[in-house]
């Protein structure tokens, strides 16, 4: 394959082209209560072309292999009506590669029958579905197999496997009128290994469902609060990571005077590592879909910047090392500037002297999803507990929180000696990224504004 | 896609074939450069067997090997997803092609003037960043089964749109126009987003209260996935919606109507749905009563009621959506024109926020119709006058609570990201929450 994707840009007329050809194997079975709703394997797959030329920079993506020469035809087109518009683009200079990678797996799902995967699903669906007061559940085994193809005219030539699995969903309360729901997963890149003897993560999950139906909605203010590490995980890929994404302040001047090397951005107990490369995390690749190896990036230490999130192009406009974090969807994509693996580093006391720290205030569980605009940011809890003196009291719900990054990240007085990373991943910046994982300890934060319902 | 069809009918299977063929050209400026310029021609094939009382489902992009995808339609069956409805003859359908021609053709130069145009518009910007961007797209859809129907569907789109963005933010207001042709700009529409943009640029630090809050287009949809969720047929065969037992009651405002009629509207019509049900005007919510719970041809079967033509592919995530079974969709649904201005909407705020983007609308429990966004951003209103925008806010409650304070609907409808317009909605005494 990479030899006829070599062939199918050697006649392009354009400064730099690059090719990706990538087969996208799927294995879904999704489950609504006791019912079966799907289930079944499918292939896609499809083709990326880029071309750079006289300073413009464009993509094109196409299913069939008989449309790649009109893939590349556009491609340099529309490099064409870029250049001259005012930008010019660079893309920084890289080691050319031929690589193939494998992944390293504890169990290849390729080889599981789909009844086998059929029948994990319903052990950990029934073990919610039989609580008390669980209602529903809407439950997924996912299996995305990707075996990439990436050719560029400099002479990369990378063939690279990557396969992510997970099992997850949410389960619903239901008393009355009023439900509650609570999400579950399971999940990594290192194959079944990651999905076996799970149960007491469904169970646990079921339990917190039906507390929930008891708790009552947070009033909304402004509190001092402890996040927990998945909380953690959901807020430094939403108000800091994104930030880190090269792309989302390259045309904003002001953005980037803020984001500045060097600088003191948050409280010096906080240093916040991008490691794509940690084995076995959902986020885990070697080559993104530029052909460039990934590094790990200390991206702030002790609360001052060091580090950001590139693509060639983006590192070559910010004057700054590449770092392989170029990476698309699929094969219907084009690759931007994305987080792996991000995570806070975690600190030395336990969770307990993190409470009597905060004194009064909120402790806040487990993400329910987050979005950021510029440097504000948003995300949900999927439950929480007032503390008082330090003492967890009765749960709370409906919690979420907003903030602006840059006082946020000054108000993070302690984290503690804790650190959990997600097992499943998923960004929706412009194209889903099922491989963002993220973490970190338990952290206290001073003076967050909580929405409340 | 005959092929496909007979080789199944062959294996003594019902089948449907769902093919797509789509393509796009797009173009971004910010602040008059050129920053992003990308192409997408993109097919597919799905394909759904029926034998027995169970359903296969198998896609590809590519339709190399039919076999192939008939063999991975026959092991799907095999795992046993119940299926106790048939695929539909659709007799005769009369197809609207919301279609030019000229759309396929169009080139990158033209999406450029297209840009430049709306670049012109809005004039020069002296603090905050511009962005401009255009586009086209052409879509084929074919759905042929056993059953006899063989329904056939294209559409095209130009767009164009406008955003300006608050210095040292992502945050901004915009403006996006649409046609089947052509995406001329409404140059009034431009002209009370620059006077807005220009008055809310100081940030106003607001607290808690409750205050009235003016949810535009762009904001809408936080209300609808709420909406479309609690009334969707899934979950009153799950029995969890909240609106169990609440069919022909007064659950919202009278002011508020939400129908899904994919038969209406300038772009994007639909004769039928992505299961060949001819569609027509499904009303959801009638002057605040609550009046039909939405199906597809699965839910319709276990709930023994007939199709309504909402079955569709796709979800708030996006996605493949030959790799989507069709389920029950509000995809088409939008809010009635009610009888106010924006302008007599605006004067009605004594104190108030216009939120043009609702930060997080994913979050929270959706299914309850829980509701709590991050104002990005929140034109923070003083005696019917934009004065600023606020700093750090969200606004909490629970959307049937909301929307029974709604105090006036706006008489005119404008696009967003979606091919569907929707008016503006004012609601009374919300609850507000600042730094």
């Amino acid at each position: 394959m990479l030899e006829k994707l070599k062939r199918m840009i050697t006649a392009a007329a354009a400064d730099y082209v690059d090719i990706r050809y990538e087969v996208k194997k799927t294995t879904t079975i999704s489950m609504a209560g006791h019912e079966l709703k799907k289930a079944g394997s499918n292939a896609t797959d499809g083709f990326v072309v880029r071309a750079l030329k006289d300073g413009g920079f464009s993509s094109v993506t196409v299913t069939r292999e008989d449309d790649v020469p009109e893939a590349v035809k556009l491609a340099v087109q529309g490099a064409s009506a870029m250049a001259g518009g005012g930008k010019t683009v660079t893309l920084a200079e890289v080691e050319v590669f031929e690589d193939n990678v494998e992944p390293d797996l504890k169990g290849d799902p390729a080889l599981v029958p789909l009844e086998e995967k059929i029948a994990l699903l319903k052990k950990y669906n029934d073990i919610m579905l039989d609580q008390p007061e669980i209602a529903n559940t809407n439950m997924a085994y996912s299996e995305v197999d990707r075996e990439k193809f990436f050719v560029s005219s400099e002479g990369s030539a990378i063939r690279e496997r990557v396969c992510t699995v997970s099992i997850g969903g949410e389960v619903v309360a239901r008393r009355g009128d009023l439900t509650q729901n609570i999400r579950a997963a399971v999940g990594g890149a290192n194959g079944m290994a990651a999905l076996k003897d799970r149960e007491d993560v469904f169970l646990k999950r079921a339990q917190i469902a039906r507390e929930l139906l008891d708790a009552d909605p947070v009033k909304g203010g402004t509190y001092d609060v402890v996040i927990n590490p998945s909380l953690t995980g959901v807020f430094i890929h939403e108000a800091f990571g994104h930030f880190s994404e090269a792309d989302i302040i390259e045309d904003n001047p002001p953005l980037r005077a803020k984001m500045e090397m060097d600088k003191q951005i948050g409280s010096d107990v906080v240093t916040i590592i991008a490691d794509t490369l940690i084995p076995n995390q959902v986020g885990f690749y070697k080559y993104d879909d530029e052909g460039v190896p990934v590094k790990t990036i200390p991206l702030m230490v002790n609360g001052v910047l060091k580090g950001r999130l590139h693509s060639r192009r983006t590192a070559a406009e910010f004057n700054e090392p590449v770092t392989g974090h170029c990476v698309a969807q699929d094969h219907g994509f084009e690759p931007i500037v994305r987080m792996g693996t991000i995570y806070l580093k975690k600190g030395e006391m336990p969770l307990e002297d993190l409470m009597k720290q905060m004194g009064d205030g909120l402790y806040l569980c487990d993400g329910k999803g987050g979005q950021t605009s510029g440097e504000n940011f948003t995300f949900g809890a999927q439950y929480g507990y007032i503390v008082k003196d330090g003492k967890i009291q009765e749960m709370v719900r409906d919690i979420n929180i907003m903030g602006n990054l840059f006082t946020t990240m000054k108000n993070i007085e302690a984290m503690d000696n804790d650190m959990q990373l997600s097992e499943r991943g998923g960004c929706g910046k412009g194209q889903m990224n099922i491989k963002s994982g993220y973490g970190g300890p338990s952290v206290l934060i001073r003076s967050m504004v909580v929405g409340g319902v | 896609m005959e092929k496909l069809l007979k080789i199944a009918a062959a294996k003594g299977l019902k089948a449907e074939v769902y093919s797509i063929r789509e393509k796009s050209l797009s173009m971004n400026k910010v602040n008059g450069a050129v920053s992003e310029v990308s192409a997408s021609i993109q097919s597919g094939v799905s394909l759904r067997i029926l034998k027995d009382g169970k359903l296969g489902f198998a896609y590809t992009k590519n339709l190399i090997d039919r076999e192939e995808l008939i063999a991975n339609a026959l092991s799907s069956l095999d795992a046993g997803v119940e299926a106790l409805y048939d695929f539909p003859d659709a007799g005769s359908i009369s197809i609207s092609d919301d279609y030019d021609d000229a759309v396929e053709d169009m080139s990158f130069p033209e999406i450029r003037k297209n840009v430049e145009q709306v670049e012109e518009l809005y004039g020069q910007m002296n603090e905050g960043v511009f962005e401009a961007a255009a586009g086209c797209g052409t879509s084929e859809l074919r759905i042929l089964n056993t059953s006899g129907s063989d329904l056939r569907q294209k559409e095209s789109t130009v767009y164009s749109m406008g955003q300006m963005i608050y210095p040292g933010t992502s945050s901004g207001i915009r403006n996006i126009f649409m046609g089947v042709s052509d995406a001329e700009p409404c140059v009034s529409d431009v002209n009370r987003t620059v006077d807005f943009f220009h008055s809310s640029l100081p940030e106003v630090e607001i607290g808690d209260s409750r205050m009235k809050v003016l949810f535009t287009p762009d904001s809408m949809y936080a209300l609808t996935w709420r909406l479309g969720v609690a009334s969707s047929a899934k979950y009153f065969y799950e029995k969890v919606s909240p609106l169990l037992n609440k069919v022909d009651s007064l659950v919202v405002s009278p002011l508020i109507s939400l129908v899904s009629d994919p038969t209406e509207g300038k772009t994007g019509r639909r004769s039928f749905d992505d299961e060949g049900i001819k569609t027509h005007r499904v009303p959801i919510f009638e002057n605040g009563v609550f009046k039909t719970v939405y199906n597809n041809l699965d839910y319709a079967s276990k709930m023994k009621t007939a199709p309504l033509g909402t079955g569709f592919r796709g979800g708030m995530w996006g996605g493949e959506k030959v790799a989507m079974s069709p389920a029950p969709s509000l995809s088409h649904a939008t809010f009635s024109l009610g009888s106010k201005s924006f302008e007599e909407m605006l004067a009605m705020m004594d104190r108030g926020v216009i939120l043009f983007g609702a930060l997080g609308a994913h979050s929270g429990n959706i299914l309850n119709g829980d509701l709590s966004i991050g104002l990005n951003p929140g034109l923070y209103v003083e005696n019917g006058k934009v004065v600023g925008r606020v700093k750090d806010a969200m606004m909490a409650g629970n959307i049937y609570e909301m929307l029974s304070k709604a105090i006036a609907v706006e008489n005119a409808p404008y696009y967003t990201d979606s091919m569907y317009e929707n008016p503006s909605i004012l609601l009374d005494d919300i609850s507000v929450v600042g730094s």
